[in-house]
């Protein structure tokens, strides 16, 4: 197990020499992005250019200074390729920029690149991507999960100080779970969606991966907040991250469920360890139940597909993208640009989500799964009755090998168990390392998943925060890592 | 088929109309982009109406002002919620894949029209939709799209089939857009494609069972839902009485043509696979605010006409006239503000200055192209009662008006066409224009009254549009009688 | 291979199967708005699999066609113990989000600049997107 010494927090800022610090990670990038695959483009140009305007500005008007960060590719980045790992998307060029992306330059923090990632974030293992897929720095023969792959591989890699990703059903937190980074799904529309190419709109949350916390906590200060351009965005003003606490007092529940068929046991074990150390703490740890957890992956899949095959209608070839002129008319060449740009998986969740909203099944299947989700909500409702937030695993498995699931979607969709009840809740989320798994020749990360009440981000990542005080899981460095280069 | 074999004896007809209302917002539906008719192709699009990846609605409150005027207006019930829905199929000119609409909590339900002969036609409901591009495909090898239009806030207002023949449903589109323009709804100009239809038709015999349905799509102009219903219940009575079947379908009408054919059957109808947009919250319609909405409606054609006979003294006639649009309504009274004859103002307006519209020479074709305002005419309709002007020179100075940007006062003063009031002046010209004529001053004295036409005109002349027709009358009659 | 016949006929049936068992409780066929036409009545030879595709515009090589009708039949599978719950009295959640009334002035937004949104069109043609000719009437 490779360790970093006690790393001050933020010390890698690119504050202290700007043009050096920024040229050293740009090329520690491209050193390493040949072996990870985590970066789709690296926008060197650009980084250049904005990190000098940046540098105009009074940096005390800059809270994220200095930081260097990544775009995922679904989020719009003006001018910059942003494909969304689609071929249906090859070449476009966003002609305005996520609210995410802007408020993360208005901050100060310089974008050294977009990442891959599983082709509009479908998937949980970065292969569904028409750009190849993503190496675990972990093991180089291992997936880094999915859909946010390259920005989990690029933070775990030190290769930035932040990511921005995106997170459906999980695919923030489950791949920072596998690479060994703390991942962050806010509450449904605490980060404007303004921008973020559409997956399922009432699920898609715009989210987080960094090494830190604390760094997580000050990226959402400067990303939060009401637009008027996402009607959905929480009406209420940038969050701001409450008093550091320690865990003493914190009532923890532990649902059943998360520990139960399907998750691997030394996954459990180390996720248990973990929830001792809390009790050492002072932490208040009790079982309960959450009991529609089963349902939580079908209803899902029900509800991110229909919304997803309506979301991915707009891709026919006509204004952007790519174009397939199939037989010459103009259905005929919608329907080849489609089937041609969509990758297997996209075209099957279009399938599957045109299948249950179509005439005759609409009530039967999305309605039906509706209610299931109000269930599934309801359960976190009653348990929040009683505790402050919630811990388990945040995946069921380590990191598994590339192309082990690629064949069966079901495998691939179990990645997700533990991490859609709080999408389809829309509440809070944080997976945190917690510890390491030996496996043949390797350490895999494991990640424990902290669950809130709806508009709790705060009190989930002090949670976090004060796990990270209290423990040294997150400063465990892959072997693949930017503070082993050379340059 | 002449219209009046429509309903054909022993048949009955049922129609019902889907009608498509552009919203006279300042910008699009769910964006900020212009909703102006006329632009360069492609010069209102941003990322919101290209359907960029990303991008995401928002909603135009103005739209649902104008939407809640329009359900007021037409009597509708407002529901205490509503939300937006997404309709789903392919086509060119569709960005998104989908199209922003409301399926199962429209806007409002009920309400409807009542026609003049006393018919009521009711409403199920209007809904609040974005309108689509414009796909052209008539330009070269390709079908050019422009997206200008996408986005543009419609109003969908849908009838039970209650109509029994094209000249109901004629009556009935009138109704609706003189309704709709009161309300300052829309400017329902068909010209620019503010005002569509769709429209239900079947055919049944008397007493026997209910027709099957054809919908004909897409009728551009009053005159076409006529013709297009025209045919298509000739078509199919022809066919039934042919022993053949009419079948479920939806068809397009050819202008040129006239008649209607095929679009797609119900084998390949659309399933549109609806379902709540995800993107927009609902909206609520608490009834402070409903009501708000309600008391910012301008006065409705039917009270305006109304209030213009009890109140003003205009025959039906007239007031019916001056009602036919928001735009003479609203230029009558105007010009009602200057002036104290609200009679004379109303038959100058529906004669002297609607027969401008119809001459070529005059160069406008509607109110809001004439150079003179309101005020004008009122001093020229003042000008006339008071006899300071013959009506002749009134006609003359109205013309001028085109011309001149002069008040009717300083034309008239300019064309020396102030009336005389001058009795020797007068009885001078009409003793000119006696001279000779004494077979007609005999048939006159004879009690020929009609006769004195013949002498009229020519006085009239002499005196060149200053002399007052009756004055030349009494005149006339006084030197004739008292030799 | 010569299993992968009888495997796509498994798989369509599975999928009839699903469509037809959870078509059960109180569903309206929905086509309209304003008339509830009759179901779309899918002639024999076409599956639920093939209105699915044919509704999202999607194509399935023949040779892909026995892998994909599998796994879309395992998938609709999995989502079958969705209906052991009693979803009574329940309320569908649409979305976590609370909001309602997002409304926004109706203010003049600067548009793109035409040759930004053409830009990036597959074909453009005088300040047009160009694509294969079509007789129109879709809508």
């Amino acid at each position: 197990m490779s360790r970093s010494g006690a790393e001050p927090f933020a010390d890698r800022a690119l504050e202290r020499a700007p043009e050096r610090t920024l040229e050293q990670a740009l090329a520690r990038v491209a050193e390493f992005n040949g072996r990870l695959g985590a970066f789709a483009s690296i926008e060197a140009q650009r980084a250049r250019a904005i990190a000098a305007a940046q540098a105009e500005v009074e940096a005390s008007a800059q809270p994220l200074r200095g930081l260097s960060f990544a775009v995922k590719a679904n989020l719009c980045w003006r001018g910059v390729e942003t494909n969304a790992a689609s071929a249906v998307l090859a070449g476009y060029r966003a002609p305005y920029s996520a609210t995410a992306v802007e408020r993360a330059l208005a901050s100060g923090a310089t974008p050294l690149g977009v990442t891959n990632m599983d082709e509009f974030g479908f998937g949980s293992s970065g292969e569904n991507s028409a750009l190849g897929p993503t190496r675990n720095p972990w093991d180089l023969s291992r997936s880094p999960g999915g859909s946010s792959s390259g920005a989990a591989a690029a933070v775990a890699a030190g290769l930035v100080d932040f990511a921005l990703g995106s997170d459906t059903g999980g695919s923030v937190r489950q791949p920072a779970a596998l690479c060994g980074v703390s991942g962050f799904k806010p509450s449904y529309g605490r980060i404007p969606r303004w921008g973020l190419i559409a997956f399922a709109s009432s699920l898609d949350c715009v989210g987080i991966l960094a090494r830190e916390v604390e760094r997580i906590e000050r990226v959402l200060a400067a990303l939060s907040g009401e637009d008027p351009r996402d009607g959905t965005s929480l009406a209420e003003p940038p969050l701001t991250p409450l008093a550091p606490r320690s865990l003493r007092g914190l009532r923890i529940g532990v649902p059943r469920e998360h520990f139960e068929a399907g998750v691997d046991p030394r996954v459990a074990q180390c996720v248990r360890a973990a929830l001792a150390h809390c009790e050492r703490e002072g932490a208040l740890v009790r079982e309960l139940e959450l009991p529609h957890t089963r349902y939580a992956s079908p209803c899902y899949y029900v509800v991110a597909s229909a919304e997803a095959s309506s979301n991915l209608a707009r891709y026919d070839g006509v204004r952007y993208g790519a174009r397939v002129e199939g037989d010459g008319t103009l259905q005929g060449m919608i329907e080849a640009t489609r089937s041609r740009g969509l990758g297997p998986e996209a075209r099957r969740r279009v399938a599957l989500g045109s299948f249950v909203l179509s005439s005759g099944y609409y009530e039967a299947w999305y309605v039906h799964a509706l209610k299931v989700r109000r269930a599934i909500a309801r359960d976190f409702e009653r348990a929040f009755e009683s505790v402050d937030v919630l811990v388990g695993p945040t995946s069921p498995t380590l990191a598994f090998e590339l192309g082990a699931r690629t064949e069966d979607p079901l495998a691939m969709y179990a990645a997700d168990v533990l991490t859609t009840p709080a999408s389809l809740a829309g509440l809070p989320a944080l997976s945190t390392p917690c510890g390491l798994v030996r496996e043949g020749s390797a350490d895999l990360p494991v990640g424990m998943q902290w669950i809130g009440p709806a508009g709790a981000d705060a009190l989930v990542l002090a949670c976090g925060a004060a796990w990270q005080r209290a423990s040294e899981h997150h400063r465990a460095l892959p072997p693949l890592h930017a503070s082993a280069s050379a340059s | 088929m002449s219209p009046a074999q429509l309903p054909p004896p022993g048949w009955k007809v049922v129609i019902g109309l889907e009608t498509h209302c552009q919203l006279a917002t300042s910008t699009k539906l769910f964006c900020g982009c212009a909703n102006q008719f006329g632009a360069p192709p492609n010069t209102q699009v941003c990322a919101v109406c290209s359907g960029q990846p990303g991008a995401l609605p928002q909603f135009n409150g103005e739209a649902l002002e104008l939407g809640l005027r329009a359900a007021l207006a037409l009597d509708a019930r407002v529901p205490a919620r509503t939300k937006f829905d997404r309709k789903h199929y392919f086509y060119c000119d569709l960005p998104k894949g989908y199209q922003i609409s409301q399926y199962d909590e429209p806007l409002c339900t009920g309400g409807g029209i009542a026609l003049a002969g006393g018919k009521f036609v009711r409403l199920a409901r209007i809904h609040l939709e974005e309108d689509a591009g414009k796909a052209i495909h008539d330009r070269g090898a390709s079908s050019l799209v422009d997206l200008n239009r996408a986005g543009v806030p419609l109003i969908e207002a849908v009838t039970e089939p209650d109509l029994s023949s094209p000249q109901e449903a004629h009556e009935y589109l009138v109704a609706l857009k003189e309704i709709l323009q009161f309300a300052g709804v829309s400017e329902c100009d068909m010209e620019k494609g503010s005002l569509r239809c769709d429209v239900n038709v079947s055919v049944q015999r008397e007493g026997g069972p209910r027709g099957v349905k054809v919908e004909i799509k897409n009728l551009n102009s009053f005159a076409n839902v006529v013709a297009a219903l025209e045919h298509e219940i000739a078509r199919q009575v022809q066919l039934v009485e042919a022993g053949g079947a009419v079948q479920q379908e939806t068809r397009l009408f050819d202008a040129d043509a006239r008649v209607t054919r095929t679009m797609r059957t119900k084998e390949d109808a659309h399933d549109y696979r609806y379902f709540p947009d995800p993107d927009l919250p609902p909206i609520t319609l608490a009834r402070e605010h409903v009501e708000r909405v309600r008391s910012r409606i301008p006065e409705l054609p039917a009270a305006r006409r109304q209030r213009y006979m009890a109140a003003l003294g205009l025959s039906e006639y007239d007031a019916r006239l001056v009602t036919q649009s928001r735009a003479s309504s609203d230029w009558f009274e105007a010009a009602l503000r200057h002036s104290d004859a609200p009679k004379e103002l109303a038959n100058w307006l529906n004669n002297e200055v609607a027969a401008l519209f119809s001459e070529p020479a005059s160069g406008v074709r509607t109110l809001d192209e004439l150079p003179f305002k309101p005020f004008d005419l009122a001093e020229l309709v003042e000008l006339a009662r008071a006899g300071r002007v013959t009506r002749a020179g009134a006609r003359t100075i109205l013309r001028a008006m085109l011309a001149r940007p002069l008040a009717p006062r300083e034309l008239m003063r300019e064309l020396g066409l102030e009336a005389s009031n001058d009795a020797a002046q007068l009885e001078r010209w009409c003793r000119e224009a006696l001279v000779g004529r004494d077979r007609i001053a005999a048939d006159v004295r004879a009690g020929q009254d009609k006769a004195l036409g013949a002498l009229i005109g020519p006085v009239l002349k002499l005196a060149g549009g200053k002399a007052d027709p009756v004055a030349v009358r009494e005149t006339l009659l006084r030197l004739i009688r008292t030799p | 291979m010569e299993n992968s016949c009888a495997d796509a006929a498994r798989a369509e049936a599975a999928i009839e199967r699903c469509g037809a068992t959870l078509r059960g409780v109180s569903d309206t066929p929905r086509n309209d708005a304003r008339e509830p036409a009759a179901p779309a009545s899918p002639s024999p030879a076409s599956t639920a699999l093939d209105q699915a595709l044919r509704l999202a515009r999607l194509h399935v090589p023949e040779q892909e066609r026995a892998g994909f009708a599998r796994d879309f039949a395992r998938v609709l599978e999995s989502f079958a113990q969705l209906r052991e719950l009693d979803v009574s009295g329940l309320e569908p959640l649409r979305s976590p989000s609370t909001r309602v009334d997002s409304v926004r002035d109706d203010r003049l937004q600067p548009s793109l600049e035409r040759d930004t949104l053409l830009a990036g069109a597959p074909r453009a043609e005088d300040g047009f997107f160009s694509v294969p000719k079509t007789i129109g009437g879709e809508r």
